[in-house]
């Protein structure tokens, strides 16, 4: 399967993507607030969409709705009369609202749009694979540069503040680069499939290790993993390479949680 | 090296804190006592800059990297893949900023703390596992590796059984004397006070009511 190009660049794409992905889920599920990669994946869709409306790039489109929905989260995470999760759900139901408007405004064929739902890795372009390896470096350098600061974050934010830690552009940032990650991967498994790739991998990693690097380690693999074993089944019995990506991804969760050994109390 | 001048924090109608003045000198152990709800907490918050005062004044000497602090509770998953080990070390993030390495000296601290403070037995020990004692002599030595001028034990005692109650108490006792570090020790409980306190301030309904010698009657304060 490797002499096709498409092939070729799906798996680098499953490299890249899949480290990015595994990381900024270790970030967002260590903070608890797993539905914000919800609620920004589906901003960064709504944006997409919009931006084919209206003949803007869209992937321009999606960064900007999805980096502008964290900053809406990060407010309201931390000091909203509203329990947090109720408040990106709310943001999360009307970006989907906004989506399926700017779909529903949409003239002629909706394949494009449909792709950004769905999405498909094999469509990946040499354009995309430059864009991506973008966003890897960024948070490569900024995980590597404020690797302490950032484990001291995810421990106790109000830890890290009382100490005199820069806390807040720690988490601004996380929250940034995870909307810029999400909406650079749209065309991977797509908007509605997206948040499962953040959080299957480090929730499958969460059950196994007992350290963060241990489990940013793993949880990149386990990303990475679901990306290649979704393409080679997808190619071997012809099936929709998103849906194989998730499902193995949800199958890998399934097993660390029954093989874990913390439930067994260590 | 820090001082309160007619500090006033309100939470929407009620003042949490009213018009309390309060000057921390060096070498002091102050015990912060007062009943739940009297501010202690909301003090402490002020001191270590997590909140703002709504009015008034505070004038500080040192920075919050050189102030350690152990928070009522940490509320952490069990599972949570953090080991004793790294929390310690969290101490020193502030002191390295991003770009210093780790040196053979902050390693050489981080043990001594941990062997002063009998953890280094659970150094490789995931934190979320450890009991509501441990878990507090943890978070203590990681104040302590920052080297702080000033300690804030916000009810290091409470939720604890008696014989870690007198360890905390001989703990912090040791720190005090051997360190010469300031310490600000909160409580809600008369018998926590400790006897080496050297001022005792009491906080009712957000006033100061005292402000002075620990060896006052403190039944009185709490009728």
């Amino acid at each position: 399967m490797l002499e096709y190009e498409f092939m070729r660049y799906a798996l680098f794409a499953s490299f890249l993507g899949g480290a990015v992905l595994g990381v900024v889920g270790v970030w967002i599920v260590l903070m608890r607030i797993p539905f914000v990669g919800v609620a920004m994946s589906h901003a960064a869709f709504a944006g997409a969409v919009l931006g084919l409306l209206f003949h803007l790039n869209p992937l321009v489109c999606a960064m900007l709705f999805s980096v502008l929905s964290s900053f809406l989260i990060g407010p309201l995470s931390e000091k909203s009369d509203v329990e947090p999760n109720i408040a990106i759900g709310i943001i999360f139901s009307i970006v989907l609202g906004i989506a399926f408007l700017a779909m529903g405004l949409f003239r002629g064929p909706k394949t494009e749009a449909l792709n950004l739902i769905w999405g498909n890795i094999l469509l990946i372009t040499r354009y995309d694979l430059f864009v991506l390896s973008g966003i890897f470096l960024l948070i490569l350098i900024f995980s590597l540069i404020f690797r302490r600061e950032i484990k001291y974050v995810l421990f106790n934010r109000m830890l890290a503040r009382a100490s005199g830690l820069p806390e807040r552009f720690i988490f601004y940032s996380i929250l940034v680069l995870t909307g810029i990650s999400i909406s650079f991967n749209l065309n991977t498994v797509g908007g509605l499939l997206i948040f499962s790739l953040i959080i299957n991998p480090p929730s499958a990693a969460y059950q196994l290790s007992y350290t963060m690097e241990g489990m940013i380690i793993l949880s990149v693999f386990f990303a990475i993993l679901s990306c290649v074993a979704g393409i080679i089944f997808s190619y071997l019995f012809n099936l929709p390479v998103g849906s194989v990506i998730i499902l193995t991804s949800g199958t890998i969760f399934l097993l660390s949680l029954l093989f874990s050994p913390k439930r067994r109390g260590r | 090296m820090l001082s309160l001048q007619e500090v006033t924090v309100r939470y929407r109608e009620r003042k949490a804190l009213d018009s309390v003045t309060l000057e921390i000198k060096k070498g002091e152990f102050i015990s912060l006592m007062g009943p739940n709800g009297s501010g202690k907490t909301t003090l402490l918050s002020l001191l270590t800059g997590l909140i703002s005062p709504s009015s008034g004044k505070i004038v500080r000497e040192i920075s919050q990297a050189e102030m350690g602090f152990l928070p009522q509770e940490v509320s952490i998953d069990r599972r949570f893949p953090v080991r004793v080990r790294d929390v310690v070390f969290m101490g020193r993030v502030q002191i390295k900023g991003p770009f210093k390495r780790f040196t053979r000296d902050d390693f050489e601290l981080i043990e001594r703390v941990m062997e002063d403070l009998r953890i280094r037995h659970l150094e490789k020990r995931p934190f979320g596992y450890l009991s509501g004692g441990e878990k507090k002599k943890v978070l203590i030595a990681k104040a302590l590796v920052s080297s702080p001028s000033l300690l804030l034990l916000d009810e290091p005692t409470t939720d604890l059984d008696p014989p870690a109650q007198e360890e905390m108490i001989e703990i912090v006792e040791r720190i005090y004397r051997e360190r010469k570090i300031t310490i600000i020790w909160v409580t809600h409980i008369l018998s926590h006070l400790p006897s080496f306190t050297t001022r005792l301030v009491f906080l009712k309904d957000g006033k100061k009511i005292w402000d002075g010698d620990p060896r006052v009657n403190l039944e009185e304060f709490y009728a």
